[in-house]
């Protein structure tokens, strides 16, 4: 229900330059999520944009309504900016029942005891914590307090909810069970919704679009399925996907019609129409190849020339697939194949792999030259 | 909010000019004594009754109100006027028997209030001098002792003076006047020679002065440290003055039969008797009380002698003490002489002369006002008040000549003396 | 939307910045402590420092010559401290004495106030409720009382009075005075006396400090530690200490200033071996008048607690904070002392004994003796405490409960003490919020600083200062700001309040440092201002801390005269006042008796407050 803009946004800590020139859009309806290590500069984002964190430089836009411009010294303060902000601790106050907590901000905005009430009747009913009212945060469990924390934020129905990782204090199984409440929630509500995590398996599953921080940086804006195919660079092949990405070193020869890369995954050609606009149009060049585990194919007997051979370093059988981890010349490649299957230590394995769905990047610079389509 | 935010925007603006007006308030303070603006008024109706009218062109304006330099007032007049400026008066006072003045007072005077405040010597100062500073006069008549003569010369004989003395001629005629040469005296206390009569049954086993600088009673005096107060540190500077010294130089000679021979550093017989007093290693206690206890408890095998204040005497019934005065000789000392004054500025002079009047003993043969500090241990200034039951009579005690102007000048050094000492 | 695109205004920038401030509450807040602070601490302190300067009338004397007069700019005060014959006796042994003491001190109480909480708080001893109640006593106690009592212990016969407890059954056992004197007199008097009995009265900042630390800290991480193996005295050493060293070095610092410039014990036991330092020489000084060199010393003073202060600030500050409410409250599993258990307890009860109950129990005995020092059942008598004025006895005056000025100075005590409990917690906790919220900020740093400034002030200066300032109306441009407030009970108020905000602001940020930032800033986020947010979220949260603060306060104030003798006038005497005319009357019995009514009071507040308020003088002052 809010579209936001950050330009250029920079914030300092004393010397410590935690935003650089941070440029961000976020549509209304959105479920942003801010990804990356912690310490990255997403929580700041977060807070920058919710009023509590002044940046130095830059602007913020909301609904192209200007609400922080820091040259001209106006930052508009949290309460005018229609948001509300679920603390990663919950921030839920002792001293108060729940009632109390969820019903803080109503009251501030004087509304009616009436309203209030209904209000906070609807959203504890929404969290499904409505026989927990009179009780205090103490007398709640962990998961019980982040329910309240959430039913306290979306009571006041803000245009623009921010979620400063919510579910990291909870156990494995709740947190999944969070997952799709917050989902559903965002369905039912509308409301726009910036999402900050660590954990990449959050902000693949929820988000509509995720913003990928680095060191203060953006790295890569995108809905999370193309953020997985298309890494723009190794840092995001990198920090996407579980298990990781396997990189393979290699040397390409570019020219008019797309390129070779030489590699210990064989020789492999690429047409000009999968590579990005930034990559060379001819020469040589290092060049890493980015393939996802389940890209590879794993058989214990060769049924294609193309395959590679390779040895089991271990085999990780989980259930409902397997991770295989293969030896091939000097790198260590990790296969992931649906079902179980038992593989020995030191066996002799094909790999295969389709060149359509490789990433590669370009070795010295670390950004992404041919896409997986 | 908003309200809240223009409410704090308001307060700040008025507390940044408190700020500087505080700044500015305080570097004028320091300056002229101007009399408050209270007296201002009644100077007006009161100087028409004044009787004094000679020389009023020298005079400020509250002199002329206080007829401060007239000394043949009587009771009755005085009484009159007191009663005309509002009948009340105030007085700060270093003793805790003001009190009963202020119940004598009051009942010999209807329809005069006294207000009393006891505080010790430098407290009072302080408060009298930041109280006048600000021209917010409320004590009219001081007690305290002016120890080293500051009183006379830093705040009476001074162009703007902060404290008067009245001077009586009546009451005046019957004191020494070596005592009220710089002050208005009230009674006087001597700093003395205590031993315990238990343990020396037969009398005191020091009666020359110089024997406390004896091996045999090294570590064995009691006394306060002089670098402690300025009552102690101007004791210690009367034996210093010259005329003291060569008593002193005297009384070595008498007791050891040989001239005395001066340290380095000792200009007189004063210092080499202080120094060598320090070097025998005398025993500080924190307060006269103390050193009083450590001489004067009964049960001691081998007690200490010690110097405490006079009025202390009176603890062998209280406290069921054996202590015995010595009467020191050459002397024990400078007197510490009780003083009372007027304060410039004062809403009620009038009652405030009247008051010292009667504190004085008056003329009227009623002792009332001088009675609470007629006790063991304090002595009156007159020649007609007989002295409490039980002391020696004064003329007869050994007592250091009483030089103001020599006391003045010498207290720095003889303190710094001291503390040099270690 | 390019840069470029955005039209940029000076005039703009400007008028939001001052808006920013302006509207601001806590930026107001912050300006209008900041400002107040320097009117109410550091003009006295320029006004000390300046006279230091100024030659007076009285010294013309010394100075000598005829080209001198009062008022004119001088160094002879500092030259006479630094550059002359009398440094050695005047500086530099009493300096050196007061660093020994402060340092000895220091240690001692932080070994006892430590041992104490952990005792307290982390082991399974028995009787807690009793020992936590009777540990912070000796606090309440008046220094100069224990002295007394220590005495009435050692005394030996050289220095004359009834000798000690200790040496009377020496002497009976019949060892000579010589031997006695040898054994007794280094502990009677002199440095380890003194160390000993200020050990035993300031330890009570390190229990209280300390104890909030442990408090705080979950019982998990000494767990922790038991699991891998470690030793008690390992987890003590390895993890416990290292937790509570903040508060141990904060503790230091209260501890180390305090000793440096205390002076009623120090001239009681150093006296009687000539045992002096800066701050009886500074005392001394300031009894003789020389008034410029007490207050040279006391800057001196000043700026040796501002260095401790500045060292603790860079040792602790940069530590994130002890915020415990509002995150997972910690479990606390008592630590067996297993078979020392029965040692420890009485050892205990054996300090308690000695340290706390002996010197009550001796005021009260002493409050009931007809004569001083008569021990005698004939001798017992309630007469100061009730007797209707025998006109032999003590002058005729009337026990203090039949005593017109007792009650009143009853009246104006707890008059005084309530009121500037409430309004210097209130203030302690403002600051306190500022020093939190700005920690490790220069205008934290700063406030932080300023408030520490009157804990050095000696109380009389002090008080002339405030009473030359407010003596006459302040004014400005003709408008009058602050009324004359000089004998006024609010001159009372605010100078006992100001010179109590070193504990208060330590109370309160203690307190605010464990308030969690998020719970004030979701409540931001919900649209509450900084008042909102002070009077729902901060307040309640800290409301244990409070009550504490208060407590420190009160106590404090109880004991107050030094500060407030110059603003007093006779309608509102307190009870120190009287006790000290008692004292000063030849009746120290009934000065007893006003000490005990006074200890009595501060004892059941602080009774009170425990069991109703759960306050704990001890969550106050962490940090």
């Amino acid at each position: 229900m809010s579209k936001i803009v950050l330009q250029n946004v920079d914030k300092f800590y004393g010397k410590n330059h935690v935003l650089k020139d941070l440029n961000l859009t976020i549509n209304d309806g959105e479920f942003m999520t801010l990804l990356g290590p912690s310490g990255c500069g997403k929580t700041t984002t977060l807070r920058v944009v919710s009023g509590l964190e002044k940046p130095q430089n830059g602007f913020i836009y909301m609904d192209d309504k200007e609400i922080v411009n820091a040259k001209e010294a106006k930052f508009a303060p949290p309460s005018q900016r229609n948001l509300n902000l679920v603390f990663q601790s919950y921030a839920l106050w002792p001293h108060m029942t729940v009632f109390d907590n969820v019903s803080f901000g109503l009251k501030i905005r004087k509304e009616s005891s009436d309203v209030i009430a209904k209000k906070v009747a609807s959203a504890l009913e929404r969290m499904q914590i409505g026989e927990y009212a009179k009780r205090y945060p103490t007398e709640l469990s962990g998961g019980q307090q982040q329910r309240v924390a959430i039913a306290r934020a979306i009571v006041s129905e803000p245009r623009l909810l921010l979620l400063d990782e919510p579910l990291s204090n909870l156990d494995a199984k709740l947190r999944v069970d969070m997952r799709s409440e917050l989902k559903r929630l965002h369905h039912d509500t509308g409301t726009t919704i910036i999402y900050v995590t660590h954990d990449q398996v959050e902000a693949l599953t929820m988000s509509t679009r995720i913003a990928l921080f680095r060191k203060g940086e953006l790295v890569q804006v995108a809905p999370p399925l193309e953020l997985y195919d298309n890494p723009v660079n190794l840092y995001t092949a990198d920090f996407i996907g579980n298990p990781s990405i396997n990189f393979v070193k290699g040397t390409a020869e570019v020219d008019g019609a797309g390129m070779k890369v030489t590699s210990s995954m064989g020789q492999v050609g690429f047409e000009r129409a999968d590579m990005t606009e930034s990559a060379p149009q001819s020469g040589s060049l290092a060049v890493t190849l980015g393939i996802r585990p389940e890209q590879l194919t794993i058989s214990t007997e060769r049924d294609d020339a193309h395959q590679i051979e390779g040895r089991v370093y271990s085999g990780m059988p989980a259930g409902s697939e397997t991770l295989v981890s293969v030896r091939v010349g000097e790198d260590l490649l990790t296969v992931k194949e649906l079902g179980s299957t038992h593989y020995s230590g030191d066996q002799v394995v094909y790999l295969g792999y389709n060149p359509k769905k490789v990433n590669v990047f370009a070795t010295e610079s670390e950004n992404l030259i041919k896409y997986c389509v | 909010m908003y309200k809240h935010k223009k409410w704090l925007a308001a307060l700040m603006a008025v507390v940044m000019i408190a700020g500087l007006a505080a700044c500015g308030g305080g570097s004028s303070s320091g300056g002229s004594t101007t009399p408050a603006t209270t007296t201002t008024e009644p100077a007006q109706s009161g100087g028409e009754t004044t009787t004094t009218p000679a020389a009023t062109s020298d005079l400020t304006e509250w002199e002329q109100f206080a007829n401060i330099f007239a000394t043949d007032e009587t009771d009755e007049e005085l009484y009159q006027l007191a009663l005309e400026q509002g009948g009340e008066v105030s007085i700060y006072s270093i003793s805790s028997r003001t009190p009963k003045v202020k119940e004598a007072f009051e009942a010999k005077y209807p329809g005069l209030t006294c207000t009393t405040f006891d505080i010790k010597t430098n407290e009072l100062l302080e408060k009298v001098t930041r109280e006048h500073e600000a021209g917010q006069t409320v004590a009219d008549v001081v007690h305290i002792k002016d120890q080293d003569g500051s009183l006379f010369k830093e705040y009476i004989d001074v162009p703007d003076p902060m404290l008067y003395n009245y001077k009586p001629a009546d009451i005046f005629a019957h004191i020494d006047p070596q005592y009220t040469a710089t002050a208005t005296p009230l009674y006087i206390e001597l700093t003395q020679l205590f031993y315990n009569t238990e343990a020396y049954p037969d009398g005191s086993p020091i009666t020359n002065i110089w024997q406390l600088t004896d091996p045999e009673w090294k570590g064995k005096v009691t006394m306060q440290n002089p670098l402690d107060n300025i009552s102690w540190g101007t004791w210690i500077t009367g034996f210093c003055c010259e005329e003291e010294a060569e008593r002193l130089a005297v009384a070595y000679k008498e007791l050891y039969g040989e001239d005395i021979v001066l340290s380095d550093g000792c200009p007189n017989a004063g210092y080499e008797f202080l120094k060598r007093l320090h070097e025998n290693d005398p025993i500080y206690y924190a307060s006269s009380d103390a050193t009083a206890e450590a001489v004067g408890t009964r049960g001691q095998s081998d007690p200490p002698v010690g110097f405490s204040a006079s009025s202390k005497i009176r603890k062998n019934k209280d406290n069921d003490w054996c202590l015995g005065v010595v009467n020191l000789y050459p002397d024990t000392g400078i007197p510490a002489v009780n003083t009372l004054y007027v304060v410039e500025g004062c809403a009620h002079p009038a009652a405030a002369k009247l008051l010292i009047r009667y504190m004085m003993g008056g003329v009227d043969g009623d002792l009332g006002g001088y009675k609470p500090f007629n006790t063991q241990g304090g002595w009156p200034v007159r020649d007609d008040i007989p002295g409490a039951e039980g002391d020696m009579p004064y003329s007869e005690i050994n007592v250091a000549p009483y030089n103001v102007e020599e006391l003045y000048v010498s207290y720095n050094t003889v303190r710094d003396f001291w503390q040099m000492l270690g | 939307m390019k840069d470029s695109e955005h039209s940029y205004s000076r005039v703009r920038r400007l008028k939001n910045q001052i808006k920013a401030v302006v509207t601001n509450p806590y930026n107001v807040i912050v300006l209008v402590a900041i400002i107040l602070l320097t009117y109410l601490i550091v003009f006295p302190l320029v006004d000390m420092l300046s006279r230091t300067f100024v030659l007076s009338q009285r010294d013309l004397r010394a100075v000598g010559g005829t080209g001198h007069v009062a008022g004119e700019f001088t160094f002879y005060y500092w030259q006479k401290l630094f550059a002359s014959d009398l440094t050695k006796s005047l500086l530099v042994m009493p300096l050196l004495h007061s660093l020994e003491i402060g340092f000895a001190v220091s240690v001692g109480s932080i070994v006892l106030g430590a041992v104490l909480a952990w005792l307290m708080v982390r082991s399974d001893l028995p009787f807690k409720p009793f020992f936590s109640l009777a540990v912070i006593i000796p606090y309440m106690i008046p220094s100069w009382v224990k002295s007394q009592a220590w005495l009435s212990m050692f005394r030996t016969p050289r220095i004359g009075g009834s000798p000690g407890f200790f040496t009377a059954l020496m002497l009976k056992a019949g060892i000579s005075n010589e031997v006695i004197e040898a054994i007794i007199a280094p502990i009677a008097y002199g440095p380890l006396a003194i160390v000993v009995v200020l050990s035993l009265h300031y330890y009570a900042y390190t229990y209280l400090l300390v104890s909030a630390a442990l408090n705080s800290i979950n019982s998990e991480l000494e767990e922790m530690g038991e699991i891998q193996g470690a030793s008690k005295a390992l987890i003590l050493r390895r993890i416990t200490f290292p937790l509570v060293l903040p508060a141990m070095l904060s503790a230091v610092i209260l501890t180390f200033s305090k000793a440096i410039g205390t002076f009623g014990v120090i001239n009681y036991l150093g006296s009687p071996v000539r045992f002096r330092t800066l701050s009886s020489e500074l005392y001394s000084n300031s009894q003789s008048q020389n008034t410029q060199i007490a207050f040279a010393m006391a800057i001196l003073m000043i700026c040796i607690a501002a260095i401790s202060v500045f060292i603790n600030q860079q040792l602790i500050g940069s530590r994130k904070s002890y915020a415990t409410i509002g995150g997972k409250g910690g479990r606390s599993t008592p630590i067996g002392l297993g078979v020392w258990k029965p040692l420890i307890t009485v050892i205990l009860l054996a300090f308690f004994v000695v340290a706390i109950i002996m010197p009550v129990l001796i005021l009260i005995l002493e409050s009931c003796m007809l004569q001083q020092g008569t021990y005698s059942l004939e001798n017992f008598t309630l007469y100061y405490w009730a007797g209707s004025g025998n006109p032999d006895i003590m002058e005729g005056l009337p026990g203090i409960f039949k005593n017109e000025q007792f009650l009143l100075s009853l009246f104006n005590s707890c008059r005084l003490t309530l009121v500037n409990g409430v309004f210097g917690t209130i203030f302690g906790q403002i600051l306190g919020y500022i020093c939190a919220k700005g920690r490790g900020r220069f205008h934290g740093k700063l406030v932080e600083q300023l408030v520490f400034i009157p804990y050095l002030i000696p109380s009389i200066a002090f008080g002339g200062i405030y009473l030359s300032m407010f003596s006459r109306p302040q004014q400005l441009f003709g408008v009058t700001l602050i009324p004359a407030l000089y004998g006024t009970f609010t001159l009372l108020t605010v100078t006992s309040v100001v010179k109590h905000l070193p504990f208060a602001s330590r109370a309160g940020t203690s307190n605010m440092l464990q308030i969690s930032g998020e719970l004030e800033e979701a409540a931001t986020i919900e649209g509450a201002g900084f008042f909102k947010r002070f009077i729902k979220i901060v307040f309640p949260l800290s409301k244990g801390g409070f009550i504490s603060g208060f407590m420190l306060i009160f106590v404090s104030i109880m004991k107050e005269l030094d500060l407030i003798i110059l603003i007093m006038t006779p309608s509102t005497t307190t009870l120190p006042y009287l006790a000290f005319q008692y004292q000063n009357n030849n009746a120290p019995q009934s000065s007893d008796c006003v000490a005990i009514v006074m200890f009595s009071i501060v004892f059941l507040v602080y009774a009170l407050a425990n069991i109703f308020g759960d306050a704990d003088l001890a969550k106050s002052m962490a940090g």
